[in-house]
């Protein structure tokens, strides 16, 4: 990679290494993996800028993350090295109250493709078929990911006495 | 709950973590450690099959005759696989290895084969981290390779990896100032991969043709790709 081409990269990390973690943490539900997903998923980006040409390089990175996570989240956990940085990487910024905390306890109950599809629906905002595409799975299949993974969000509401009751 | 109490959590979410300071330095290591587990990793995958299963029915060929000297007829080689570089200069690899172990990163263990894919590669031989004599790896999906089937080049992935993809080929030069050279089936090559057979069962079997330039994944220090390799060939 040459200096041009370097400093390019360097720029797209600077700018898209927040909103990625933001995701990666959505995808995972946990601060190291999300690290560790968002470093891999600029890594491949790296590994071909400058020679592929990404219409929408901050899309396309989502896209990448979105793959790792669904279709190798097995093999990601064996391959990628756990973070040995310590605690100045992804750590939580506050202690959230309220919601966010509540929200990642509940995440991490969901599977992965629950836990990818309500993270597009929700962060991405996609609709059921942007998210089957960027999934590569059915609508059908999203739409049950979506139903089932937010039934479990408010299980876990319910438990938290965090759940608003509509009447009328 | 409602909708907005569940967007409201994802919004707080996404500024809940912070960034390394030095992102970009980690990712660079990343980059540069996937490259090295991918040479060192096969090494380790490869010596794996050895010691674990003894040479059982994995395809190993010593000597480099291609068996067309002379006039007495005779079955015809098992394999022929040969590397031209630009300047014509060829390399003949041998002692080729047929395993269903994935390969493991660089200081890890052994692959666990689960017989998902199936590897080909050539002896590897390194010093520090460049290779000492070019190195070959094709490696198959089996999945999604289960009957014959002719790949066009470029392969590549929606995600840019490599684990997605039904097969990719991989070499190593050892010549591509400063430090050697590194081609890939992906982006940039051309050329065609007609796999004939590939199983993990019972026994590794990797049947193919090859006829393909394969485009560099490296720049020079001047920023130009270095260069292509020909690799062209048949495993039978």
């Amino acid at each position: 990679m040459d200096d041009s081409t370097r400093a390019d990269f360097a720029d797209f990390v600077a700018v898209q290494v927040r909103p990625l973690l933001g995701f990666a943490h959505a995808l995972t539900a946990d601060p190291h993996d999300a690290w560790d997903l968002t470093q891999e998923t600029l890594a491949r980006m790296g590994e071909r800028w400058g020679r592929t040409t990404y219409d929408t390089p901050a899309a396309y990175a989502r896209t990448v993350m979105v793959r790792l996570n669904i279709d190798r989240i097995r093999r990601l956990r064996r391959e990628l090295p756990r973070s040995t940085a310590g605690p100045e990487v992804a750590v939580p910024a506050d202690d959230l109250d309220g919601m966010a905390p509540w929200l990642v306890d509940a995440l991490s109950t969901l599977s992965p493709r629950q836990r990818t599809a309500l993270a597009l629906r929700h962060v991405e905002d996609l609709d059921v078929r942007g998210i089957a595409e960027r999934m590569g799975c059915s609508e059908g299949s999203v739409k049950s990911h979506l139903s089932r993974g937010t039934e479990r969000l408010r299980e876990h509401a319910r438990g938290r006495g965090l759940l608003t009751t509509r009447e009328g | 709950m409602t909708e907005e109490q569940i967007r409201d959590g994802y919004e707080r979410l996404d500024s809940a973590l912070h960034a390394p300071q030095d992102a970009f330095d980690r990712v660079e290591r990343r980059i540069g450690a996937r490259r090295r587990s991918r040479r060192i990793g096969v090494a380790a995958g490869t010596a794996a099959v050895v010691a674990a299963v003894g040479g059982y029915a994995a395809l190993s060929m010593g000597g480099s005759d291609d068996g067309r000297e002379g006039l007495v007829a005779v079955d015809p080689p098992p394999y022929s696989l040969v590397m031209t570089r630009p300047d014509g200069s060829t390399f003949t690899f041998d002692d080729l290895t047929i395993s269903c172990d994935p390969p493991a990163p660089a200081g890890g263990e052994a692959g666990t084969g689960d017989k998902s894919r199936v590897y080909l590669s050539s002896p590897f031989v390194v010093d520090g981290e460049q290779v000492t004599q070019p190195f070959v790896l094709i490696e198959v999906d089996l999945a999604k390779l289960d009957e014959p089937r002719t790949l066009s080049l470029p392969i590549e992935s929606t995600d840019g990896s490599t684990e997605s993809l039904p097969l990719s080929v991989f070499i190593a030069d050892t010549e591509g100032a400063p430090d050697g050279n590194e081609v890939v089936s992906s982006s940039g090559s051309t050329g065609t991969v007609r796999v004939t057979q590939a199983s993990c069962d019972p026994t590794p079997v990797l049947e193919l043709e090859v006829d393909a330039t394969l485009a560099s994944e490296e720049v020079t220090d001047a920023g130009e790709n270095k260069q292509s390799l020909e690799l062209e060939g048949f495993i039978r």
